[in-house]
């Protein structure tokens, strides 16, 4: 009997239509990645650029031939107007002029100019162009004259003298030492990690309560939830398979626009790597726990839509029922992804420790340092929590509310179901 | 034993008095009709019967079985057919009727069941038709035949022709009479007061949540001197 709710729960969500729509979702977050992908690729390749050289001395030499080897250059020589069309026309990026007096001014003890000028081609950020890979392209070329100069006027090395001093530093996390690594590094490491879990989750408890409040509202609005429930099952395999189709459900649905999505992530970010070697990693408990806390913080959820869906009189209703559900979960989601739960000031934390959907998103990178107590006291919220959510659920199932979707005054404390 | 005893039910709704006091009997076997206007209490009188409202006060038997206590085994023997009920829409009418039947028997007896209520809805090839695609006459004869395929020994049938044409209307008052003269009890209201005279044996006629009389259609009639259920009707609601 369960099987066959739950088989009809999951069937009502997973319309064709749904499932076309979240793979178009999907495939949208797929197309925006790679455009993003090939945009990043392109900023990051060797730049093309046309060089004028209007001076043709022999440290305008020096700087030409470094900055050749690092480009693809489309036209060297003395001509502006020639070297300007030939990139316009290759489509490159810049323009570099070496000015007429660059040698004599920096022969006379002062500093030369080089010339940029940017072919842009438009405003967006895919259409972004390389400034980063030509500025250093003119900084080597910079660099390589100084090393002439250094050579020319002195017997050091040019290297000393270009970088006299270097420094080896190691970071204290957590009484964890992580050799090698800067906070910068730990941090920008730990975050590109794990700041994908928060998101994941967030569009599994969206997805998943979503799920459920629409199933009630479509009961309502088909009117087929009073047959439901004068059908001879409880109330509670009612509920409970209302929740095991929503976690499937959303649980499918959250997958097919992750898939989508992780695509998009790692297009913007790049793959992410490193943890180990600086000691942060999960053994089986470790996985087991934070399973435990997504799959108990599910329900949590899920059973608190249940709750919500009764408000609900029709599918459109429903809809709008889902924003205190969206608004926690991604209040969870921001707060974890921007902040450390340790940082937090206790307010902060007290808060955040209440927002049940916020332990899974927490839950990795505190056990990546062994902060098992905070783990463990999550879960056991979100047991307690879920327990309490089940019961006013089923509370609710068994007064007139699920029927009439009002508050009823004036009634003794009598239930007509069981 | 009476099918269906109501006794001295009350029922509030936002502060607001629904029922009261009402009592009326369902014999075995008999078609009992509930009348009245619009908001008199009818629907929330079957919503109680069919285990859907709590029962504030007075008591509720069927077939022996009371409520609120025995809730459960009342569901296995009553059937409610709402007005303007739906079936789910992306579900085929014999997935539909496939999926009542789970709840009720497995194996051959549930595609016994499923045999039944095919034959009831009547709906030829179109019972392998999604149910979005039905109009309103198909849905109810579906729904007809989801109410009766079961052999419940009760049926509560809220406006059970409700919006349908005088063929269908026709159709589904053929199917209810030749259940209840197989034995089933059946408990139903209508605006149509032609139905009621023709299908029920015995009448209740509520009005402001209240019974304001009962009995059989000649009863009635002779009692307020009226022609026919209408004007009995209109002349104890006017």
């Amino acid at each position: 009997m369960m099987y066959t709710l739950i088989k009809k729960e999951v069937k009502e969500l997973l319309s064709k239509s749904s499932l076309v729509f979240f793979a178009a979702m999907a495939l949208v977050f797929v197309f925006m990645g790679n455009m993003l992908s090939a945009s990043f690729e392109e900023s990051t390749a060797t730049p093309m650029v046309a060089i004028i050289d209007q001076d043709a001395s022999p440290l305008s030499d020096i700087m030409i031939s470094v900055m050749e080897a690092g480009s693809e250059v489309v036209y060297s020589g003395s001509d502006t107007q020639t070297g300007r069309s030939q990139l316009e026309e290759a489509g490159g990026a810049a323009l570099i002029t070496i000015p007429h007096d660059f040698g004599a001014l920096i022969d006379s003890g002062e500093q030369a100019q080089v010339e940029v000028l940017w072919l842009m081609q438009g405003a967006g950020m895919i259409d972004s162009i390389p400034t980063g890979s030509v500025e250093a392209l003119i900084q080597a070329g910079a660099n390589a004259v100084s090393a002439a100069l250094v050579a020319e006027h002195s017997s050091l090395d040019p290297e000393i003298v270009l970088s006299p001093v270097s420094y080896s530093y190691d970071t204290l996390f957590k009484g964890k030492m992580i050799e090698g690594a800067s906070p910068g590094m730990v941090s920008g490491v730990l975050s590109m990690r794990t700041m994908f879990i928060p998101v994941v989750i967030m569009m599994l408890i969206v997805m998943g309560s979503s799920s459920v409040i629409s199933s009630m509202g479509l009961e309502k609005e088909n009117r087929t939830l009073e047959t439901l429930l004068t059908l001879p099952v409880s109330r509670s395999h009612i509920i409970i398979s209302k929740i095991v189709g929503s976690a499937i459900a959303g649980i499918v649905m959250g997958a097919i626009y992750m898939v989508g999505f992780a695509s998009y992530f790692n297009s913007i970010t790049g793959p992410a790597g490193g943890l180990g070697d600086m000691g942060f990693t999960l053994n089986v408990l470790d996985y087991l726990l934070i399973a435990l806390s997504l799959f108990a913080a599910l329900l949590a959820a899920l059973c608190a839509s249940i709750i919500l869906g009764t408000f609900a009189s029709s599918y459109r209703s429903a809809q709008t029922l889902t924003y205190p559900m969206i608004g926690l979960a991604m209040l969870a989601m921001l707060v974890t992804m921007m902040l450390d739960f340790s940082s937090l000031s206790f307010p902060l934390q007290v808060m955040v420790f209440l927002i049940p959907f916020s332990h899974p998103m927490i839950a990795m990178k505190e056990l990546m340092v062994g902060n098992y107590l905070l783990v463990l006291a999550g879960i056991g919220y979100l047991v307690v929590i879920t327990a309490i959510l089940v019961v006013i659920a089923t509370r609710i199932f068994t007064t007139d509310r699920v029927v009439l979707g009002m508050s009823i005054k004036g009634r003794k404390n009598t239930r007509a179901t069981a | 034993m009476s099918a269906l005893a109501v006794e001295g039910i009350s029922k509030h709704i936002s502060g607001k008095q629904i029922l009261n006091n009402i009592s009326f009997q369902v014999k075995a076997g008999e078609i009992f009709g509930l009348i009245g206007p619009n908001g008199a209490g009818k629907t929330t009188t079957l919503r109680t019967v069919a285990t859907l409202l709590q029962v504030e006060s007075g008591s509720v038997s069927i077939f022996g079985y009371k409520l609120p206590g025995e809730a459960g085994e009342i569901r296995k023997i009553i059937s409610y057919l709402p007005e303007d009920a739906g079936a789910y829409k992306n579900l085929k009418g014999r997935e539909y009727l496939e999926f009542i039947a789970s709840f009720f028997a497995s194996g051959s007896r549930g595609k016994d069941l499923v045999k039944r209520g095919i034959e009831i809805a009547a709906l030829g090839d179109r019972i392998d038709d999604r149910v979005e695609a039905y109009s309103k006459g198909m849905m109810r004869r579906l729904l007809v035949g989801r109410a009766l395929m079961t052999n419940p020994r009760l049926a509560i049938l809220d406006e059970p022709s409700s919006g349908l044409d005088v063929v269908n209307a026709q159709q589904i008052r053929r199917i209810i009479k030749q259940a209840a003269s197989e034995g089933l009890s059946v408990l139903l209201s209508s605006h149509n007061m032609l139905e009621v005279e023709l299908m029920c044996e015995r009448i209740a006629l509520i009005n402001q949540g209240r019974i304001v009389a009962q009995g059989t259609p000649s009863e009635l009639k002779e009692s307020y001197r009226a022609e026919n259920i209408e004007e009995v009707f209109t002349s104890l609601v006017k």
